[in-house]
């Protein structure tokens, strides 16, 4: 693994925490008696999900010396960044 | 050496000193847990890198999708009241009134379904790729009961909510169960309806679906998981180039394997949340039954291809029995697959039959659902049933035939009339331009013909149904004639294809020369 790919890793990771945490954070503030909120908490509860998926890909790829693929980590900002805008529409 | 030296010995994931900061720390929280729980102490038999595949963990998935449902259920069951009078206005009260009820209601449905269709996928992957063979044959039959089961957590979850759609449909259910030859049919009755009544009836399905059954499951799981750590992973099937070393390569259960299963969990997960926002549950009208009378029974989607086959005209009645054996000879057969499918081969190229066989199943249980689905109530006519599922396994089966014909015919001998040329040496890959142009027409030949064949099939018979029910008439006549016609071009065009096909391989022992046109030996 060259010291770029490890950057490149850290860095990713280190996103997706934040991106997660905040999403940990949302989950625990919404209003439970709105009927919204059954769609906010599926929406931030997805998110978390496919924070955490990306992370163990990262560990996972990093660990073992693979390539770490452009596609999954692309397909899950843009499925996280579709959820986001879903979450401020409801 | 001290605990902690002996502990850091112990573990496999030290972190090196030229170690970047987050590994050293993941490095460190993976060791901790590691000293605890002792995951990599040789304790689980480590998995090969090529069982990093969805496809390898279908099973780990509906596991998965299982333990969704042990959570999502424990919290209605704080709600639910499994009686006549208040299953329903429990169930309604969980939609209405408790925090996300109607998510956690649709996510426990919407999971259920997931774990029905991953364990049909992990049994027909098993079925193809032939798991089944020595020394996995209880693996395979274990399987084959969990898979049971599963389909009894369906049936008897089903009921519960004691809606008008679900309980005409366990009625309908539980009334076939009755055809059953004794002592089945008693036993079953006995321990599904009990004294007969309603009250009795809902008891026991609720006590089948959250303690006997989830008890079963669990038990066979640790049988399969016991027999999988004895035998491993699989081997995958042998193809023509063989796998490289990297792929062979053996990686700890914990954590390379453990987070890659986590990663498949989460992204399934992920789908579930998101399948149950885009499509939330709607409660059907509680069940009465003078407004059970207006609807039309039908059971859930994974039960509608049986009954779509107990609906066919020839089957109503004392033919009911008939069916019933049918279907159960199918589920006897695929639980004793190990002891009919003998051959040592796993190899698909080497098993025709079987996995023709295996398409024509899956093909006829797709084909039943979505026409049980389209005809709610219906009595099926034994023609149209004979001609659908007749025609159905024919196409697949032509399908499959020509599908071998074109994938894995031997390595030709002559020259193609198409101008591709055979490889420099046996062995080499056979793909150039002309070949795959080759190669594409005669894919394309064939689904022509099959569809030809296939009008011509359905318009033979359905023409030959109508002289014997409505009396020779000219059109009817004109049509059988046109569907002979289509079916004899298809026959003759399939033969010919064939012919050419096998011009390559040289095995041809009578050969004619009208048929060898453009060809050059």
């Amino acid at each position: 693994m060259t010291e770029q790919t490890e950057q490149m890793a850290v860095r990713v990771v280190g996103l997706l925490v934040i991106v997660g945490f905040a999403s940990s954070v949302v989950l625990w503030t919404i209003d439970t008696s709105l009927a919204s909120g059954e769609s906010l908490f599926a929406v931030y509860l997805s998110i978390d999900l496919i924070s955490f998926a990306m992370i163990s890909y990262v560990y996972r790829v990093t660990k073992t010396g693979d390539s770490m693929g452009r596609i999954p980590l692309l397909a899950g900002s843009i499925l996280m960044l579709i959820l986001l805008a879903a979450g401020f529409a409801v | 050496m001290s605990e902690q030296e002996e502990e850091k010995a112990q573990s496999s994931y030290q972190p090196s000193e030229e170690a970047a900061t987050h590994e050293r720390v993941l490095a460190r929280v993976v060791h901790w847990f590691d000293n605890r729980l002792g995951l990599s102490y040789e304790l689980l038999r480590p998995a090969p890198t090529y069982s990093v595949n969805p496809f390898y963990w279908l099973g780990a998935l509906a596991v998965v999708a299982f333990a969704i449902q042990g959570v999502t259920g424990a919290i209605m069951m704080i709600y639910y009241i499994p009686t006549p009078l208040q299953a329903y206005s429990s169930t309604l009260y969980i939609f209405q009134n408790v925090s996300y009820g109607r998510f956690l209601e649709t996510v426990h449905l919407y999971t259920a379904y997931a774990m029905i269709m991953l364990a049909f996928m992990h049994m027909m992957r098993g079925y193809f790729v032939s798991v089944n063979k020595k020394p996995r044959e209880l693996m395979w039959i274990t399987g084959m009961v969990m898979g049971f089961v599963t389909l009894g957590f369906g049936f008897t979850g089903y009921l519960l909510p004691w809606t008008v759609v679900s309980k005409s449909a366990t009625d309908v259910g539980i009334g076939m169960m009755a055809a059953l030859p004794q002592p089945l049919s008693g036993f079953i009755q006995f321990l599904i309806v009990g004294g007969g009544t309603d009250s009795g009836t809902i008891l026991r399905f609720y006590d089948l679906h959250v303690v006997v059954l989830p008890g079963v499951l669990l038990l066979l799981l640790v049988g399969k998981m016991y027999m999988l750590e004895a035998h491993g992973v699989s081997e995958p099937v042998a193809g023509p180039i063989p796998l490289p070393e990297k792929k062979r390569k053996l990686i700890p259960i914990f954590p390379d394997l453990t987070i890659y299963l986590l990663e498949l969990a989460a992204m399934f997960g992920t789908a579930m949340l998101l399948i149950s926002l885009a499509f939330p549950l709607n409660l059907a009208p509680e069940y009465t039954p003078t407004l059970a009378a207006q609807y039309a029974s039908q059971p859930d989607w994974y039960f509608l291809w049986i009954y779509q086959v107990l609906k066919i005209e020839v089957f109503e009645g004392p033919g009911l029995t008939v069916a019933l054996a049918l279907v159960s000879a199918v589920f006897v057969a695929l639980v004793l697959l190990p002891f009919l499918d003998r051959g040592t081969t796993r190899r698909i190229a080497a098993r025709m039959r079987w996995v023709t066989l295996g398409l024509i199943f899956v093909g006829e249980v797709a084909v039943l659902t979505v026409w049980g689905y389209l005809t709610p109530g219906a009595i099926i006519p034994t023609e149209q049933a004979a001609l659908v599922l007749g025609g159905t396994a024919i196409i697949i089966a032509l399908v499959s035939a020509g599908a071998y014909k074109v994938i894995f015919r031997k390595l030709p001998v002559g020259t193609p009339s198409s101008g591709a040329q055979p490889p420099a040496s046996p062995g080499a890959p056979y793909a150039t331009k002309s070949f795959n142009t080759a190669a594409l027409w005669t894919a394309t030949s064939f689904v022509a013909l099959l569809t030809l064949g296939t009008f011509g099939i359905g318009g033979a018979i359905s023409g030959a149904v109508q002289l014997m029910s409505q009396g020779t008439r000219l059109s009817t006549l004109w049509s059988l004639s046109l569907s002979f016609v289509e079916l004899s071009v298809a026959i003759a065009g399939t033969v010919y294809l064939l012919y050419r096909l096998d011009l390559g391989t040289g095995s041809i022992r009578r050969r004619v020369k009208a048929f060898e046109v453009g060809w050059r030996q």
